[in-house]
């Protein structure tokens, strides 16, 4: 039936071990060393041209002229401006995307189909490797980033009890969606939702005290001060580039970062009324020291919430006024109008109760203030 | 002329019935060698390779308790992957090639017979995949005992931190199991033998009336009595008539002079009660009404007909259906009940009709599930598991692990930890109380001490200790997690299955190169496996499923078998369903494959690989170059 086993050993070149091995070896330096600087030098450029993302000239010299200056200056930046940073770490799946071929469908198919299932079934031991694995593979779609970020926040956070369980999702997602804007620098959507979890879900769920001092302790800053920065790329990318897929309108992306720095301010603003009541108390208790200390440190947070409060103000007043140009409904420009409004409102007030506050007079005046609540 | 009789034609020789082990058995080794030669074994570093690495770069929300599932499961996976590459690529080889090499025509004038070549092949393939498999799956043995060793020492780590923050003793109970005995304990579930049923504890106000069931307020429990065979119906439809109540009501311990409120409801049967959301004076029928209980516990509901619009405070009789009148008290920690005789019904002239019998209570349930209420104070729900005589012989040796799992509807505040406590009790009497923080979805471990209980009959109630919160419970909700074993035992009979799950493939392979080229084989084996692995969509999705359903009612109707769906299934999409064989993903979380279970997989698998067999077999004696 066939020729006997032993004279095709005896057939057998010598060194044909090595040489296979050698060859192996060869073609996966040869592949490695083509994969990435082909996706990250030609691929991905011509997507972005592609795709309608290129720079004018004039932005691509000033942009050119930046890159020198930060290079020298030893940041770290990006050959293609504003393009993916494409890093070395990410060969591997790159090189597993590409020798997948095609059977890149069906795997992430089978991937969607799995991980759903196993969402459903409460089943979590695999899940966040196949999200990974799913986003790994389709990474070019930030719908795909959003949606398996969304589940890690909102769907499967909510399936733990302690906040502590529940938190540690929430920042799951959020690096996920971090990592997706990594991928797809040019996606307002992405931006928008790291903003809009740090602010909605970090800094106004039932959770939300303990999540924001969670935030402080991890990231250093207010969720909502975070929330801004995010917002604040996302506007200026939907400005540059505009929006894909579902959509993300001008209005909406603009308004994220309005919305941030007012809780920022609320926030602010609870923590100086926060600190006049301790300061009460210890004085009521007789820790004078104590009392003056706490008393500082609201006199400090005052000065911020005030800050924050012309911030928002100034904020609110630029939406307004330019959307009042653009064709959006006019009940949405009054709404800015009105939180221009109300910021201006609580600056104003803020600013005249910092003026005549003493410690002295803090009982007085604090009687008067409200704490303001965040909503 | 007589006629002369025929001469017997000569006949073609016909092929004897050469069908032994021996030959078959022959072939295969030949495959077996000829697959060895073809150096499909070099498959299996880089699978060892990838399966290392894979795992060691996928991440992982919690190492302690999902890395050790994660990496069997992706063993098992590789091995899947191997036995889909070497069925589909290498199986679909060799008969191609002998048939192209006339190696093929050689071997058919010997004394073999068809059916002999392709279970050859077939078993031969099936031989190099347990190799292969067999292979990667020492080395996922191997691997899966180095991460657990780290695992473990991790799961020490945590202990240690978790330890002052854990708000009750039990919570820690998973993660010392980790720490203490690693992550590689497999176990099975010995199931309880009823429950859950919901009772209550009523306190001992309540408790001195026996004959009265009791339900407790915000829970949807609720007090029914089937008014189906009384004469409401008839006597309301001249004129209304009255339902007169006699309840005995206990408002709740922390307001005791509050006025208690129940909402009375009539119904038809089998429909589920939901609130009416209706404004006062709209339009309608009216079939509840909420009202005050007086100290009394007296109460008198005026009926009307269907079609009558009602006065205040009174309501319709369902136009159809069989009669349900409901009780349900509105106020947390009230207890509302009712005994034998509590109910009369009273006509437009008077006459009256006593319901002798005393109501019965039903539930709060949302599909096969049960509500259990929380309450921080008694009285409250409580659910009741029991287990008739355990024999103590299946518990081994130390204290017994008690799994309590639910969902949980968490309604209190965001920062309340919601707490349960479990009450074990014993034949005696002897009571033994866990508390511990219910996680949603994920089970609790409770242990419970051999000194305590070991063996015999148990009754496990299970209380949700939390104001506002659900526990929603299933049969499985309280089982006890019995030791399953060794690891490397269940371990082997998972790789196992991913054989016999290659072995099938294989025999499809072969099936398909007995009558087509090596590439066109491929892609024919490909798809069918395919279809096979989403059998279950193509009969749920394509009216092939709607086929199924009719045959299944036919072949029940003629003689009820539970085993008619499967047989049914199998001749309306006539694949064998390969996604059954690969093992469930229970398996790599430490639950015990059981022997019947293999031996399940072990049938199927030997029927599929028969028919393909013989499918091949025909295939093959009637192709031109074999005859």
């Amino acid at each position: 039936m066939t020729e006997s086993p032993r004279a095709e050993v005896a057939d057998r070149p010598r060194g044909q071990w090595q040489r296979t091995v050698l060859y192996g070896i060869v073609l996966a330096v040869v592949v490695a060393g083509v994969i990435h600087p082909l996706r990250r030098y030609v691929v991905e450029p011509r997507r972005q041209e592609l795709l309608g993302r290129t720079e004018p000239p004039g932005r691509q010299l000033a942009l050119a002229s930046q890159f020198a200056f930060d290079t020298v200056a030893g940041y770290s930046v990006r050959i293609v401006p504003g393009a993916p940073a494409y890093e070395l770490s990410d060969l591997a799946t790159e090189a597993v995307t590409l020798i997948l071929g095609g059977f890149r469908g069906p795997y992430v198919a089978w991937l969607w189909v799995k991980a759903e299932e196993e969402k459903q079934k409460k089943v979590h031991f695999d899940l966040v490797d196949r999200y990974t694995k799913i986003a790994m593979i389709q990474h070019d779609y930030p719908a795909v980033w959003q949606f398996l970020a969304w589940n890690m926040a909102y769907n499967l956070s909510v399936q733990w009890q302690s906040p502590e369980r529940k938190y540690q999702w929430v920042r799951r997602g959020t690096e996920f969606l971090i990592e997706g804007n990594r991928r797809n620098t040019h996606s307002p959507e992405i931006l928008y939702d790291i903003g809009s979890f740090y602010m909605n879900k970090l800094g106004l769920a039932q959770e939300s005290s303990y999540y924001r001092r969670r935030v402080r302790e991890d990231e250093g800053h207010s969720t909502f001060l975070i929330a801004y920065e995010w917002f604040d790329r996302a506007r200026t990318i939907r400005e540059r580039y505009g929006s894909s897929g579902y959509g993300l309108s001008k209005a909406v992306a603009s308004s994220g970062a309005c919305h941030a720095v007012s809780y920022y301010a609320v926030e602010l603003t609870q923590d100086s009324y926060d600190a006049f009541q301790a300061g009460l108390d210890a004085r009521q208790t007789g820790r004078e020291a104590d009392a003056r200390k706490h008393f500082a440190e609201g006199m400090d947070a005052l000065r911020e919430a005030v800050g924050a409060w012309h911030w928002a103000r100034r904020e609110w007043l630029d939406q307004a006024v330019r959307f009042e140009k653009e064709d959006i409904p006019s009940s949405l420009v009054e709404r800015y109008k009105v939180f221009y409004r109300e910021a201006d409102q609580m600056a104003t007030k803020l600013e005249a109760d910092r003026a005549k506050l003493t410690y002295e007079n803090l009982a007085e005046v604090l009687a008067q203030m409200k704490r303001p609540e965040l909503k | 002329m007589a006629k002369r009789p025929a001469h017997p034609q000569p006949s073609a020789p016909r092929e004897r019935r050469r069908w032994t082990l021996s030959r078959l058995w022959a072939i295969a080794l030949v495959t077996f060698r000829q697959g060895l030669r073809t150096r499909l074994w070099v498959l299996v570093p880089p699978a060892i390779l990838v399966m290392i690495l894979a795992d060691l770069s996928s991440p992982r929300f919690d190492p302690v308790f999902e890395a050790v599932p994660a990496t069997i499961s992706m063993s098992l996976l590789v091995m899947a992957v191997l036995a889909f590459i070497v069925g589909t690529f290498f199986a679909t080889y060799s008969l191609p090639a002998e048939l192209e090499s006339k190696v093929a025509q050689s071997v058919v004038t010997k004394p073999v017979g068809r059916a002999e070549i392709v279970g050859g092949k077939t078993l031969g393939m099936s031989l190099v995949v347990l190799l292969m498999v067999g292979c990667v799956g020492v080395a996922g043995y191997a691997y899966t005992l180095v991460r657990a060793s780290s695992i473990q020492s991790l799961a020490g780590e945590r202990l240690a931190e978790a330890t002052p923050r854990a708000a009750y003793p039990a919570d820690l109970n998973a993660l010392q199991a980790v720490a203490t005995n690693g992550p590689l304990e497999t176990y099975r579930y010995y199931a309880a033998t009823s429950g859950p049923e919901i009772d209550i504890d009523v306190g001992l106000e309540a408790a001195a009336s026996p004959n009265v069931r009791w339900i407790l307020g915000e829970t949807g429990m609720r007090l029914v009595w089937s008014l189906a065979n009384t004469p409401l119906r008839e006597w309301v439809a001249s004129a209304p008539g009255r339902l007169r109540l006699r309840l005995s009501v206990t408002p709740p311990p922390e307001e005791p002079k509050a006025p208690v409120q129940v909402l009375v409801a009539l119904g038809s049967a089998g429909v589920e009660l939901t609130r009416e959301n209706r404004q006062p004076g709209g339009q309608g029928p009216v079939y509840q009404v909420t009202m005050s209980v007086p100290p009394s516990g007296e109460l008198e509901i005026a009926v009307v007909g269907p079609n009558v619009r009602p006065p205040a405070g009174a309501i319709n009789v369902p136009g159809a259906g069989d009669l349900v009148l409901y009780v349900v008290a509105l106020q947390s920690g009230t207890l509302v009940g009712a005994g034998p005789g509590a109910l009369t019904l009273v006509g437009p002239a008077g006459q009256e009709y006593a319901m002798a019998e005393a109501p019965a209570v039903a539930s709060a349930r949302q599909r096969q599930r049960l509500a259990l209420a929380g309450r921080a104070k008694t009285p409250r729900e409580l659910a009741v598991f029991r287990f008739d005589n355990v024999p103590g012989d299946v518990l081994g040796q130390g204290d017994t692990p008690v799994e309590a799992g639910f969902s949980l509807d968490a309604w209190s505040s965001a920062m309340v930890q919601a707490a349960a406590q479990v009450v074990f009790i014993r034949s005696d009497g002897q009571t033994k109380t866990v508390r511990f923080s219910p996680e949603s979805h994920h089970s609790a471990i409770l242990y419970l001490d051999r000194e305590f209980w070991h063996g015999g009959p148990l009754v496990v109630q299970v209380e949700c200790l939390t104001d506002d919160d659900f526990l929603w419970l299933v049969p499985d909700s309280v089982r006890l997690r019995l030791g399953g074993g060794p690891f490397a035992w269940n371990y082997a009979k998972a790789v196992l299955r991913v054989w016999l799950f290659g072995t099938v493939l294989s025999a499809i392979g072969v099936c398909c190169s007995t009558f087509l080229s090596w590439f066109v084989s491929i892609l024919l084996t490909i798809v069918l496996v395919l279809v096979s692995l989403v059998r279950g969509f193509v009969l749920e999705a394509t009216p092939l499923g709607g086929l199924a359903r009719q045959l299944y009612d036919a072949a029940n109707g003629w003689h009820p078998w539970a085993g008619w769906r499967s047989v049914v299934e199998h001749v309306v999409v006539p694949l064998p369903d390969l996604r059954s064989l690969i093992p469930a993903e229970s398996v790599s979380m430490g639950q015990v494959m059981t022997l019947a279970d293999l031996g399940e997989a072990f049938g199927w698998a030997a029927l599929s690989v028969a028919v393909f067999v013989l499918v091949g077999a025909w295939i093959l004696r009637h192709r031109e170059v074999a005859r």
